[in-house]
């Protein structure tokens, strides 16, 4: 087991170098850059002006040295400068890592919540009214796009009822005014991330359910309750584990579309700017902490199979 | 599909209704044209003195922001985004089965690199990616400047690349599983050659996970097309496709509600009846389904 | 009873705004001002901010003339204030004499002087220290400063913009000089004004930063050491809604008072919102510097007969795209020059909407209809243009396509392709990589001489780094002539006849198709007075102290 983890925690280094040279890479690969662009907006920038930011920022040198220099500086605890906010990479980050964690955690767990009880529910009697009704409600929330869920949200409960702000953090402080700020994200998340959690449960329930084992168990008596809960979740259990770490780690970049139509200052939508603004101290620094946390979340998925199914530890 | 399949999946009514619509889409979108003669309307001649009319006999679901027929558009809308759709979920598929498989035959080192492989996707930003993309000059790779398939072969690129991880995780669990079962074990130790028990053994039993993967897929990547039209990064007009239609209409919420209801309909009522569809075919494929009812 | 309480309750908590005074105001932008020091890397939301918190020596006002703020009144050359004289370099050159304020003073007290034009200027002649435009640091070689209040400015060319230094914004040396000498290269990193934004004397406006939330909201305060009138509220918070359908929902929901229309709502969103809830704001449409046109890429064959381009712009009928698209809210541009700058010669004949004239055009230039509506030349090719833009933009979008129903009426297919904007203008544009049309826009100031986008050496090649913007490939000895002699000319009376002919080449040269001047929208609650848009780069925000709650 220990093995296991070293081994993978290695291969899991490996990996975020590899990636964080990907990463600067396809960055620095994008035609134009941000002096490009400041000169399209700004008539007063001559072509001396560009050639003088450009070396300033180090743009002239090739992409690897450049890399390498970053690499070096970020081995030694140095992420550098984010050119696009004028602060310290780390600072930077650090502010949207809290705005996201804030909206994600209790998002993710409500969602996780309510779809495996939906899920759970629903495979009990397969193609019942009940799984019926759990499957339209799971289909509604995947077949909404995120941005239109938003802003319908947005219309009903902000502009029409008034009874909740539209967007952004809180201007004071004090927990009311944080959750009546993060009930409209919150929602709309909460919608989109349910469905493939009850799908999931739906499908692996049902799976579990049909194993031997269970039919077992109903023959010895056990009340159905029992079953459902003791005997098929915890075998069901690992998809729905798997999913859950994949897409806590996925949904850290990318609420993207949430946080801009909520104009929330987190991670997904910090990502997309500094990459579009070839901010590569900073884009670099959050792919690097948002891969660490999408492999570390894998890791632990897989270390959660073990501990539910011995047959995968063999 | 065995006769015992099908009539497995006949018996799921919802998977037979979806199944049904699905069909009645693709006929519709595929009758665009036919249907653009008999309305009579060009839907890609703006009119701008019939901006936002009303349904009527003339347009039954009225006209767009530039006076365009919105049924028309959303029926050359449906050609892109099934299109776009499909072949992408079918593109993941196919690489995540293969990398799957792989992974979980071979085992050992193939399997590691192949996994944080999929980690690291996961990590990757498809922004710039998407962005290098947009940035290919078609004259220069010696294609011809056909805006649209560009635009769509982009997108299914970038889905397909970013998409087959889900499929190869799924693959490669279930795949180690059976492969641990006693019966393959037998035919391992019988001599079957890889291949064929892959084929025979391996892939029959992946084909319910594999299926719903994908059905969930195709739904999905309609829902990511609206995403990047909604960046800006989707179908360019003039081709309408269902995202790019939404995406638009977000911007003019308030002021046109109806413009958004249409192809959010259209989106809606496709990936449910993907879902539904992928279920009964789940349920058609799944070996132990007799099983579970005998 | 307990029931009637809590509806009691229940109201007040809805309607919190109503019991108190005005006494905050909350702004929508839909950018957020990366950095906040005033002379590294200008962006529009920075620009506002500083309008609130920082007074340049001069600017251009609302009625677009030059006005001081922190000088005491305008050098000219009539009052003997500005003095001509030959530069080191044996330029024409001309030496100008500004006088502070006895009372300006940043946000600590201590008074604005020679010493913080001088240390601007340092730093930004200094290579090292990164700051953006740096003509003018080049151009101006030498101060003197003759007292702390008044220094004289020598500049080693001369325009008849001799007196404007819009852009040379004073910096408190007193906080900043000495992070500036220990480190130039590091200045741009701890400069006081991102690492410390809320020290007060970093800010000599009616208002001071007082918190920020990065990439969310500035909360601004009044400065107390103010020298002019009080401004009307005691905090003001400009919040960033990158999205303008979350922009204009917060304004429904009441979330933000006002959106700022140098960062605010489409003009056809505005549009929508004044039909629907015109009675709870006012809507000031500002038409402004914002010259939205079609570059043609006069290395093209086709594009190279001014035949062509003639029946192009013939082709199109903007006017009925300015009234249907836009509801007639901003002005059809017939040239580069917007017809409220004084310049703008009204009496030139205009090209109409005229297809017929259009189609004979065509004829004439050799290209006749085929079999699919779309014209041939004698050798076969079809008169086939591609048409590019920024992607997401979606009112270039609508254009753009409207347009390209327009000349399929004259037997002229277009193509549409469109990319991201830094693709757009970092490559194709810049690098003149466009086929045939690139649809965009250029912002510029009053009285902007066209050197960079209509002079043919300013033609963007590969020798020449790509630098210049004559995107076009225009080459015309005449206009080069006339944007040489035009800076020089210090008489505006002189200037006109000049400006007239720039004008006149252009317009019947045709490098480029006018579209329209963009306009800003304005939306403001009723009880705000008093707000004066510019329409120009200088954000209205540089007048505050005029603002006021009418409640």
């Amino acid at each position: 087991m220990l093995r296991l983890i070293g081994q993978r925690l290695l291969q899991g280094a490996v990996t975020v170098a590899i990636l964080s040279f990907a990463a600067y890479a396809l960055i620095g690969l994008m035609p134009g850059d941000p002096i490009d662009l400041a000169i399209a907006g700004d008539p007063r920038l001559s072509a001396e002006d560009a050639a003088r930011l450009r070396a300033l920022h180090g743009l002239d040198q090739p992409l690897t040295s450049r890399y390498l220099a970053w690499a070096s500086g970020a081995l030694q605890g140095q992420f550098g400068f984010s050119r696009l906010f004028a602060a310290p990479a780390h600072e930077v980050l650090g502010n949207a890592l809290l705005n996201s964690l804030a909206l994600l955690l209790p998002t993710t767990l409500l969602s996780a919540a309510i779809g495996i009880a939906l899920g759970v529910l629903a495979a009990r009697r397969p193609r019942g009214a009940l799984d019926y009704a759990v499957n339209a409600i799971a289909f509604a929330g995947i077949s909404l796009p995120s941005f239109w869920l938003g802003i319908l949200l947005i219309i009903l409960f902000a502009v029409t009822l008034g009874w909740l702000p539209a967007g952004g953090p809180p201007d004071t402080p004090g927990l009311a005014a944080w959750l009546r700020h993060l009930a409209l994200p919150g929602a709309t998340l909460t919608v989109l991330g349910l469905a493939s959690y009850a799908r999931q449960t739906r499908a692996a329930m049902i799976d579990a359910l049909g194993d031997l084992y269970i039919r077992t168990a109903r023959a010895k008596g056990a009340p159905e309750r029992r079953v459902l809960l003791h005997h098929a979740l915890p075998n069901a259990a690992i998809p729905i584990v798997t999913i859950a770490g994949l897409d806590f780690a996925t949904l850290v970049s990318g609420a993207l579309v949430v946080e801009t139509v909520f104009a929330w200052p987190g991670m997904g939508k910090l990502i997309y700017d500094a990459i579009l603004g070839n901010d590569y101290n900073l884009a670099l620094l959050a792919l690097m902490l948002t891969a660490i946390v999408t492999l570390a979340a894998n890791l632990l998925a897989d270390l959660a199979q073990l501990a539910i199914d011995p047959r995968v530890r063999q | 599909m065995s006769s015992r399949a099908l009539a497995r999946f006949l018996a799921h009514r919802a998977g037979v209704a979806s199944a049904v619509i699905l069909l009645a889409l693709v006929a519709a979108a595929l009758s665009a044209p036919l249907v653009a003669e008999a309305i009579g309307h060009d839907p890609f001649a703006p009119d701008l003195l019939n901006r936002f009319l009303p349904p009527s006999a003339t347009h039954p679901l009225g006209t767009d922001e530039l006076g365009r027929d919105v049924l028309l558009r959303l029926l050359y809308g449906a050609r892109v985004s099934l299109a776009v759709g499909l072949a992408a979920a079918l593109a993941s598929a196919a690489i995540g089965l293969a990398i799957g498989l792989a992974a979980a035959w071979f085992g050992g080192l193939v399997d590691a690199v192949l996994m944080r492989l999929a980690d690291g996707l996961l990590a990757l930003p498809a922004l710039p990616l998407l962005i290098v993309l947009a940035a290919v000059d078609p004259a220069q790779l010696g294609l011809p400047r056909d805006v649209a398939a560009l635009d769509l072969l982009r997108i299914v690129v970038i889905i397909a690349i970013f998409g087959w991880v889900k499929v190869a995780r799924i693959t490669r669990g279930a795949a180690l599983a059976i492969l641990r079962m006693d019966y393959v074990r037998a035919a391992l130790a019988l001599g079957a050659s890889a291949p064929r028990l892959l084929w025979r053994h391996v892939a029959p039993n992946l084909a319910a996970h594999v299926a719903v993967a994908t059905t969930l897929t195709v739904g999905n990547v309609i829902l990511v097309e609206s995403v990047l039209s909604f960046l800006g990064l989707g179908i360019q007009p003039p081709t309408p496709s269902w995202g790019n239609m939404l995406a638009n209409a977000q911007e003019l919420a308030f002021a046109a509600p109806m413009a958004a209801v249409w192809p959010g309909l259209a989106i809606f009522v496709t990936v449910v009846a993907t879902n539904f569809a992928g279920d009964a075919l789940a349920d058609a494929l799944d070996p132990r389904a007799v099983v579970r009812r005998g | 009873m307990a029931l009637r309480r809590i509806l009691i309750a229940l109201a007040l908590l809805a309607l919190p705004a109503a019991a108190q005074p005005r006494d905050q105001l909350t702004i929508g932008l839909t950018q957020y001002p990366s950095t906040l020091h005033p002379s590294i890397e200008s962006m529009a939301a920075k620009s506002y901010v500083h309008g609130f918190t920082l007074r340049p020596i001069t600017t251009y006002d609302a009625d677009w003339q030059l006005a001081c703020m922190l000088c005491t009144h305008l050098p000219t050359i009539e009052n003997g204030e500005a003095v001509r004289e030959t530069a080191p370099n044996g330029n024409p050159g001309i030496r100008v004499t500004y006088r502070l304020r006895e009372d300006a003073r940043w946000g600590d007290g201590t008074p604005i002087t020679a010493e913080d034009i001088l240390f601007a200027w340092q730093a930004g002649r200094e290579p090292l220290t990164g700051m953006g435009p740096a003509e003018l640091y080049r151009s101006l070689h030498r101060i003197t400063v003759v007292d702390p209040r008044t220094v004289t400015l020598h500049f080693d060319k001369l325009t008849f913009e001799y007196n404007a230094i819009n852009d040379l914004r004073p910096l408190p040396a007193h906080l900043e000089r000495a992070i500036w000498q220990e480190d130039p290269r590091g200045y741009r990193t701890r400069t006081l004004y991102d690492r410390d934004p809320a020290r007060p004397g970093l800010w000599s406006g009616p208002y001071r930063v007082a918190t920020l939330n990065t990439g969310a909201s500035v909360t601004l305060e009044r400065n107390e050491q103010w020298w002019g009138a009080a401004p009307a509220f005691r905090r003001i918070v400009i919040r960033t809604i990158e999205n303008t359908t979350a922009l204009e929902a917060a304004l429904l929901a009441g979330q933000i008072d006002m959106i700022a229309g140098e960062l605010g709502l489409t003009l056809d969103q505005a549009i929508a919102l004044e039909r629907r809830a015109g009675s709870r704001f006012r809507i000031h449409y500002q038409p402004g510097l914002i010259y939205e046109h079609i570059d043609l890429n006069l290395d093209n064959p086709v594009l190279a007969d001014p035949r062509v381009r003639e029946a192009l712009l013939r082709g199109i009928d903007r006017q009925q795209i300015v009234d249907r698209l836009f509801a007639g809210r901003q002005p059809v541009a017939h040239s580069f020059v917007n017809p409220l700058d004084w310049m703008h010669d009204p009496t030139l004949p205009t090209t109409p909407f005229d297809p017929d004239g259009a189609r004979r055009l065509l004829e004439q230039a050799g290209w006749r209809p085929g079999p699919d509506g779309i014209r041939r030349n004698a050798a076969g090719e079809r008169l086939s243009l591609e048409l590019m833009t920024t992607a997401g933009n979606r009112s270039r979008e609508l254009v753009q396509q409207v347009l390209q129903g327009m000349w399929r009426q004259i037997g002229v297919e277009i193509r549409l392709r469109n990319e991201p904007p830094r693709v757009f203008f970092g490559e194709t544009v810049s690098k003149r990589r466009f086929q045939a049309m690139a649809m965009f826009a250029w912002i510029s100031s009053p009285e902007n001489v066209p050197r960079t986008t209509l002079h043919s050496t300013e033609i963007p090649t590969e020798d020449r780094n790509w630098s210049g913007q004559n995107y076009t490939g225009f080459k015309n000895a005449e206009m080069d002539e006339l944007i040489e002699a035009l800076p020089l000319t210090l008489d505006r009376e002189e200037r006109r006849p000049m400006w007239r002919r720039v004008q006149e080449i252009y317009m019947t040269e045709r490098p480029v198709l006018p579209l329209f001047f963009r306009s800003d929208a304005h939306i403001w609650p009723r009880w705000l007075e008093g707000v004066r848009p510019t329409g120009h780069l200088a954000p209205s925000s540089l007048w505050v102290e005029q603002w006021k709650a009418t409640q």
